[in-house]
C-alpha cells in the first residue's frame, strides 16, 4: 500500500511538471498582456512534434532535438504576436478568446496536414530510458528527471523576475502597462518578448513531453491547455506561485482519482475547479 | 532668443463633434514654471495625452527640442526628455519605492547596459535611485512596497519616477489631487525646488487657482480646445476674458 501510494504521488508530480510548464507561460502572459491564449496548448503540441521531427527526420540528438523544437515555435509565437495578436489587444476578451480558439482549430489542421492525423510512437532516450527501484518497484528515470526540471524552471522564472532587473520591468509593465509606457518601457517590444518566451515554456513542456506520452496525438494540445485552465484558475491567473502549486494538486489528484476512483478521472479536477470558483474565485495567489 | 524646448504647430483633435484642440499654437520655454489651467472639459488633459503621445492628434506639428516628434511612440519621447505624470496615482503599488524608481532608470539606460546588465551596471542604477529617493524625501522608506505609503507620499513617489527617466520637460497632471494641505505644501516646496535646479521644466495642469498663481511663472488659460490666456499669473488674474469663462465660474460656484 504504501509502495503504491508513493508511485502514484511521484506519477502525479511528473505529470504535474508537464502541466508546469504550460500554465507558466499561460500565466505570465496573462500577467503581462492580459490576454489568455487558449492557443497555448498548441505550442505544446508543435513542440512535441517539431522535437520528434529532428530526433526522426534530422537524426539529431535527443537533447538537440528539446532545444530545436521549442526555438521554431519561438518563431511562430512571434509571429502570432506581432501580426495576429498585437490587433485584438484594444478588444474585448471574448474576441480575444475567438482568435486563440481560431488559431488551436489552424495548428491542429496544420499538424494533420504535416504530420497526419493518425499518432505517432515516440522514442526513448538514451541515457535516461531506464529505471531504479523506488520503495520496492520500478519507477522510469526519465520521470525522475522530469520532476527535477520542473522546481528547475521554477526556480529559474523566479530568478528572472526577482533578482534580474529586466525581471522588474516585466514585472512593472504587469502591473500598469500605461505608466510602464509612460516611464519609457518600449512596451509592444516588451509584449512580443513576454509571449514569445511563454510560448518557448510550452514548447519545452511538449518536447520533453515526446519521451514521456508515448503516443503523440493531434489532441494533446488541447488535453494540456484544459489541464493548465484549471490551474491557473485555481491558483489565481498571473501568479506563477499559484501555477506550480495548482499543477501539483491537478497532477497529484487525476494520478490519485485515475488509481483509486478511476470512473471519475478528470471529473474531480473540474469539481475541484468549481469548488474553488464558488469558495475563492479569484483563485489562492492572485494579486488583489 | 533661445529655440524654444517644445512648440505646438496648428494642433486639432476632435472627438466627434468635441474640439478639445482647435489649431492650437504653444511653446514653451525652458527653466519656465508653467501651467495649464481651464474648467473642466477644455482639454488639459487630451492635450497632455497628445504632446506625450498618448493619444494621436488630428493636425498639426509637435517639436521637441527641434525635432519633430509628432508621431513618435511614447517610449521615444521619454528618451528624448519628454516625461508626464497621472492625474490618479501611478505608481507600482507590489513594487518597492526603490524597484519603482530603478525601473525609469533601466527603460532609459537599458542600451548602455547591454541586455543582461553587469553588476557595475546594477551598481549605477542603485546609486541614482537612491539619490532620486533622497531628492523626493523618501530614502527611509526605499524598501517598502510602495502599497504601504500614505497617498500623498505615493504621489510624491510618483513625481520621483518621473524625475528617474530624466527629463527635460515633465507634464504634471493635477499633482496635488486628493492631497491633504500638510502633502500638498510639502510636494509643491519639491516642485518649486527642482524646477529652481533647472534640470526640468514643469508643466502642471492643475484646478487649483491658489496652486497655479503661487507656483506659476506663466500660465495658459485653455477653454474649449482655444488657448484663450497666456502670460504671467497677475496678467491673468487681470485678464477679463480669462475671468469671464473661467473664474467667474469659480465666483459663481
Amino acid at each position: 500500500m504504501v509502495q503504491s501510494l508513493v508511485h502514484v504521488c511521484l506519477a502525479g508530480i511528473s505529470a504535474g511538471m508537464f502541466i508546469w510548464l504550460v500554465a507558466s507561460g499561460l500565466t505570465l502572459i496573462f500577467g503581462v498582456l492580459r490576454v489568455l491564449n487558449f492557443a497555448h496548448g498548441s505550442f505544446y503540441m508543435l513542440g512535441a512534434y517539431l522535437c520528434y521531427t529532428f530526433l526522426r527526420f534530422a537524426g539529431v540528438d535527443f537533447w538537440l532535438g528539446v532545444l530545436l523544437g521549442p526555438l521554431v515555435v519561438c518563431v511562430v509565437g512571434y509571429f502570432m504576436e506581432r501580426f495576429l495578436l498585437r490587433h485584438v489587444y484594444p478588444l474585448e476578451l471574448p474576441y480575444q478568446l475567438l482568435l486563440t480558439f481560431a488559431m488551436v482549430l489552424i495548428f491542429d489542421e496544420l499538424v494533420k496536414m504535416i504530420w497526419g492525423a493518425g499518432s505517432i510512437g515516440s522514442p526513448t532516450v538514451p541515457g535516461l530510458s531506464g529505471s531504479v527501484s523506488i520503495a520496492g518497484r520500478d519507477f522510469p528515470v526519465y520521470n525522475l528527471f522530469i520532476i527535477a526540471v520542473g522546481p528547475l524552471v521554477a526556480l529559474g522564472l523566479w530568478a528572472m523576475l526577482e533578482k534580474m532587473w529586466w525581471g522588474r520591468i516585466i514585472r512593472a509593465a504587469a502591473s500598469d502597462r500605461e505608466m510602464a509606457a509612460a516611464i519609457g518601457v518600449k512596451v509592444p517590444a516588451l509584449y512580443t518578448g513576454v509571449f514569445v518566451f511563454g510560448a518557448w515554456l510550452s514548447a519545452l513542456g511538449g518536447a520533453l513531453a515526446v519521451p514521456y506520452v508515448g503516443l503523440l496525438t493531434t489532441g494533446m494540445g488541447e488535453a494540456i491547455i484544459i489541464e493548465a485552465f484549471v490551474v491557473v484558475v485555481i491558483g489565481g491567473l498571473g501568479s506563477l506561485k499559484g501555477a506550480f502549486l495548482g499543477a501539483l494538486v491537478i497532477g497529484l489528484l487525476t494520478s490519485f482519482g485515475t488509481r483509486f476512483i478511476p470512473t471519475l478521472d478528470m471529473f474531480l479536477t473540474f469539481i475541484l475547479m468549481a469548488a474553488v470558483l464558488l469558495w475563492r474565485p479569484q483563485g489562492f495567489f492572485a494579486e488583489s | 532668443m533661445t529655440a524654444p524646448l517644445l512648440e505646438v504647430r496648428d494642433l486639432s483633435k476632435a472627438f466627434g463633434n468635441v474640439v478639445t484642440a482647435n489649431n492650437l499654437n504653444l511653446s514653451l520655454t525652458a527653466g519656465v514654471l508653467t501651467s495649464i489651467i481651464g474648467p473642466n472639459g477644455a482639454g488639459k488633459s487630451t492635450l497632455i495625452n497628445i504632446l506625450t503621445g498618448f493619444i494621436p492628434p488630428d493636425s498639426g506639428r509637435i517639436i521637441f527640442q527641434s525635432q519633430d516628434i509628432t508621431y513618435e511612440p511614447i517610449y521615444r519621447r521619454v528618451r528624448l526628455g519628454l516625461c508626464r505624470s497621472f492625474q490618479v496615482v501611478n505608481v507600482f503599488t507590489g513594487l518597492t519605492l526603490f524597484e519603482n524608481i530603478s525601473i525609469p532608470i533601466l527603460a532609459a539606460h537599458r542600451r548602455a547596459n547591454g541586455l543582461f546588465s553587469t553588476v557595475s551596471g546594477e551598481k549605477a542604477v542603485r546609486e541614482e535611485a537612491h539619490r532620486i529617493l533622497q531628492r523626493i524625501g523618501l530614502q527611509e522608506q526605499g524598501d517598502l512596497p510602495a502599497s504601504a505609503l500614505s497617498h500623498g507620499d505615493q504621489r510624491v513617489l510618483e513625481v520621483g519616477i518621473a524625475l528617474a527617466a530624466r527629463p527635460k520637460l515633465l507634464f504634471l497632471d493635477e499633482p496635488t489631487a486628493g492631497m491633504n494641505p500638510v502633502e500638498r505644501i510639502k510636494i509643491l516646496e519639491n516642485i518649486r525646488q527642482l524646477s529652481q535646479e533647472g534640470e526640468v521644466t514643469f508643466v502642471i495642469v492643475e484646478h487649483d487657482m491658489d496652486i497655479v498663481f503661487s507656483l506659476s511663472e506663466r500660465v495658459i488659460v485653455l477653454h474649449r480646445g482655444d488657448v484663450i490666456g497666456d502670460g504671467p499669473p497677475e496678467q491673468i488674474k487681470a485678464d477679463p476674458h480669462v475671468r469671464e469663462v473661467y473664474l467667474g465660474e469659480e465666483v459663481v460656484a
